[in-house]
């Protein structure tokens, strides 16, 4: 191609970037940065705000609450590799295709097409102290294992990660596919020609294979994790019972709308955001490291 | 006492409503905004959350008075939008930040009002003697919880908690239907005697933290004086003082003693809790005087001659310990960015006049602020006793009414940690008290909460 078809690609491309990356600065950087110079101050969201320096993060420091929903956060990002896992195994037996496969692709993502509203709802009715899940361990014998399960402070935050998981695997599975379908076919029929399966079929042909995908769905699980559970707690917990299953962006929100200390929000998402690029960075690091 | 802003809504909706309120056409408009057919009217825009739904209750009634304004004022068009519940305060923030939005706007007296006094006008020119006179529950909207204080807006209803009973239930457990416990001994017993009988003693729903407060609230007359509760609300008296302690200690008894339906802890209080007492599967229920959860709506449902009224158990006899807990209901306010003022107050001031304070009670079963009202109206032999008891004074004040967001929070979720022993009452009241002092270093205004 000659220079100026080069350079009338290049403006092509640019107008037709420039949409999506203008949305992408009024909707997100703008208002990401204006976060984070409120965050410096003290704001009610109305009357304007008033520079205070640092105290919001020096506030953030001291305040229990903060630390106990970023302890839940922490443990929520604990359970990536087991949402990570559960998908991988489930979209093997697909990939293979086995009876029915086409039926449980459908039946797996189904639970993605439904708002963490309407999962959250769902599973409080299914989870009631007199709902059908402790009936029906009653009905099986295990009526002792019965319990409060959203209103129990220990058993309220594996519950909600148990229910963050049944609304996330089947999105997984589909990546997984997805990844399975790119990758030669040739290696996972040789591998079972030499008679692989099992662990050693998943630890050295399917991850290696699927490094890549794993590593993307990882790091996306992670950024949701901190991120996008708010739906979930508000509709199943509210953060409770006590600060239980308080995240911090459930935190974030209740100190802006419901305290209207926006400037304190404003320090919350900073320090989110901060730590959330931290273990992205770490996390991309730590990979590019093992394939070095 | 912030029950109403129920942990049900959506998410997603809810910014959608946000950006919907941002979206909507300011009021008082005249000519070219218009729909055709009405140049020259002026419209005024109010936003509340009963007309979200106008078939029936207050959003039935507010439609009647809108079309009764409107009749009256031909000029005037009043456009009545009703928001989530849920989200209402959000929206309006969002509301606010734009300026531009609604002109009448319907708020929860005490705290609600306060935190967002700065988007409202005051009213003090346009409220005269004599309407003030007619109408109780200023205190709760004006700067100060001062009756005489710039006014922020005015009182529509009358609200307070009050405990109910189911009369079958207390007679198929062997007791005195027309009796109920006077005493704490009595309850705890009576609460014990409703087990037996394979029902629950209270419905509670603990799980935004709501029910903790209202039982604190229904119950504090009896070991704090209203010097004692103004002291405490601004910082004079700390939470971790041994007469607060006592309420936290009955609310753990109850726990204790098993009053409670299983479950308890992960059921919200509306309208969850309210239906397992109208259902029959619990004897006693801490509900409202007025618009949900409270005598009406039991009255209809389970009959008027089942259900019966109560205050507080006794356990620390005192001057205020038959007291019940009483508070501004719903209020309505002008923002600062409408650019007609004086018709808003006017269609408020229609709300709150004599005629519709008696449909108010007649149709809506609430109890309105404006006190010119036939009491004979009133029918239902439990609203006649509420009348009685807040006409005799019995009515009183409560006890995180003056605090602020975050120690009203902080008081939700330590109650929450006390029932599922996370910790001692000892442990939850420092903690409560930490947030307090917290607020008190960094200088925030300590507003003041209503029967929200």
């Amino acid at each position: 191609m000659s220079l100026a078809g080069r350079k009338t690609g290049a403006v092509y491309a640019y107008l037709f970037l420039a949409p999506a990356c203008l949305l992408l600065i009024v909707f997100r950087v703008v208002p990401a940065v204006s976060a984070i110079g409120h965050s410096v101050t003290s704001w009610d969201g109305v009357t304007p705000a008033v520079y205070i320096g640092l105290d919001n993060f020096r506030e953030l420091v001291r305040d229990g609450v903060f630390w106990t929903a970023l302890k839940n956060n922490l443990v929520l990002v604990l359970a990536v590799p087991v949402w990570v896992l559960v998908s991988l195994l489930l979209a093997l037996p697909l990939h293979q295709e086995v009876p029915a496969w086409k039926f449980f692709r459908t039946a797996f993502f189904l639970p993605s097409v439904l708002s963490p509203v309407i999962i959250g709802t769902l599973f409080t009715a299914l989870l009631r102290h007199d709902g059908p899940v402790n009936h029906g361990l009653e009905l099986v014998g295990l009526g002792r294992v019965a319990r409060d399960w959203l209103g129990d402070p220990a058993a309220a935050l594996p519950t909600l990660t148990m229910v963050i998981l049944w609304g996330v695997f089947g999105e997984g599975v589909i990546v997984f596919l997805a990844g399975l379908a790119a990758v030669p076919q040739e290696i996972f029929e040789a591998a079972r020609l030499d008679g692989a399966k099992g662990w050693v079929y998943l630890r050295h042909i399917v991850i290696p294979s699927l490094r890549h995908v794993i590593e993307f769905w990882g790091v996306n699980l992670v950024v949701w994790s901190f991120t996008s559970l708010f739906a979930f707690v508000y509709v199943m917990t509210g953060g409770g019972p006590g600060y239980a299953t308080m995240l911090v962006e459930y935190q974030l929100y209740l100190q802006a709308f419901e305290a209207n200390r926006m400037g304190y929000a404003c320090a919350l998402g900073t320090a989110l955001f901060l730590m959330v690029f931290g273990l992205i960075l770490l996390q991309v690091r730590l990979m590019a490291e093992k394939e070095d | 006492m912030t029950g109403f802003i129920t942990k049900h809504a959506i998410r997603r909706p809810g910014r959608v409503a946000v950006i919907l309120g941002l979206l909507l056409p300011g009021g008082c408009r005249r000519g070219t905004t218009e729909p055709p057919g009405e140049p020259g009217k002026t419209t005024i825009t109010v936003w509340d959350w009963h007309a979200a739904d106008p078939s029936k209750g207050v959003g039935l009634w507010l439609t009647r008075i809108d079309r009764a304004f409107e009749q009256r004022h031909p000029n005037i068009r009043i456009k009545h939008v009703g928001q989530s519940h849920t989200e209402y305060y959000e929206i309006f923030k969002a509301a606010a930040a734009a300026r531009r939005g609604p002109d009448v706007v319907m708020f929860h007296q005490g705290t609600r009002v306060m935190d967002n006094r700065d988007s409202l006008i005051p009213l003090n020119d346009y409220v005269t003697p004599d309407f003030r006179q007619k109408l109780v529950g200023w205190e709760h909207s004006c700067e100060g919880y001062d009756p005489n204080g710039t006014i922020w807006a005015v009182p529509i209803a009358v609200q307070g908690l009050i405990w109910y009973y189911n009369k079958t239930l207390l007679k198929q457990a062997g007791l005195d239907p027309d009796k109920p416990p006077t005493t704490w001994t009595e309850f705890l017993f009576a609460c014990q005697a409703v087990r037996r009988i394979g029902k629950s003693g209270i419905a509670v729903g603990q799980k935004e933290g709501d029910w903790a407060d209202w039982f604190a609230n229904s119950c504090h007359m009896q070991v704090l004086t209203s010097q004692e509760v103004d002291h405490l609300n601004r910082g004079v008296m700390t939470w971790t003082d041994p007469k607060v302690a006592v309420i936290l200690t009955r609310l753990k008894e109850l726990n204790d003693a098993g009053c409670f339906q299983k479950g308890a802890m992960s059921t919200p209080l509306f309208p969850d809790a309210s239906e397992v007492f109208m259902r029959g599967e619990a004897a006693f229920f801490l509900g409202l005087i007025s618009d949900v959860a409270h005598w009406k709506e039991f009255g209809d449902m389970m009959g008027p001659q089942t259900l019966g009224v109560m205050t507080c158990p006794i356990f620390q006899p005192g001057p205020d310990a038959h007291k019940f807990p009483t508070g501004g209901g719903f209020a309505y306010a002008v923002t600062r960015w409408s650019t007609c003022p004086a018709a808003a107050f006017e269609y408020i001031a229609f709300i709150a006049n004599d005629e519709n304070a008696k449909s108010f009670l007649t149709e809506v079963g609430s109890f309105p602020a404006n006190q010119h009202y036939d009491r004979n109206l009133i029918t239902d032999s439990n609203a006649k006793t509420i009348a009685q008891w807040l006409v005799g004074g019995r009515g009183g004040g409560e006890l995180t009414g003056r605090s602020s967001r975050a120690v009203y929070d902080a008081f939700r979720r330590e109650c929450q940690r006390l029932l599922t022993g996370q910790t001692d009452v000892g442990g939850a009241l420092a903690a409560i008290e930490k947030v307090s002092a917290t607020e008190r270093a960094s200088g925030a205004k300590t507003s003041g909460a209503s029967i929200r």
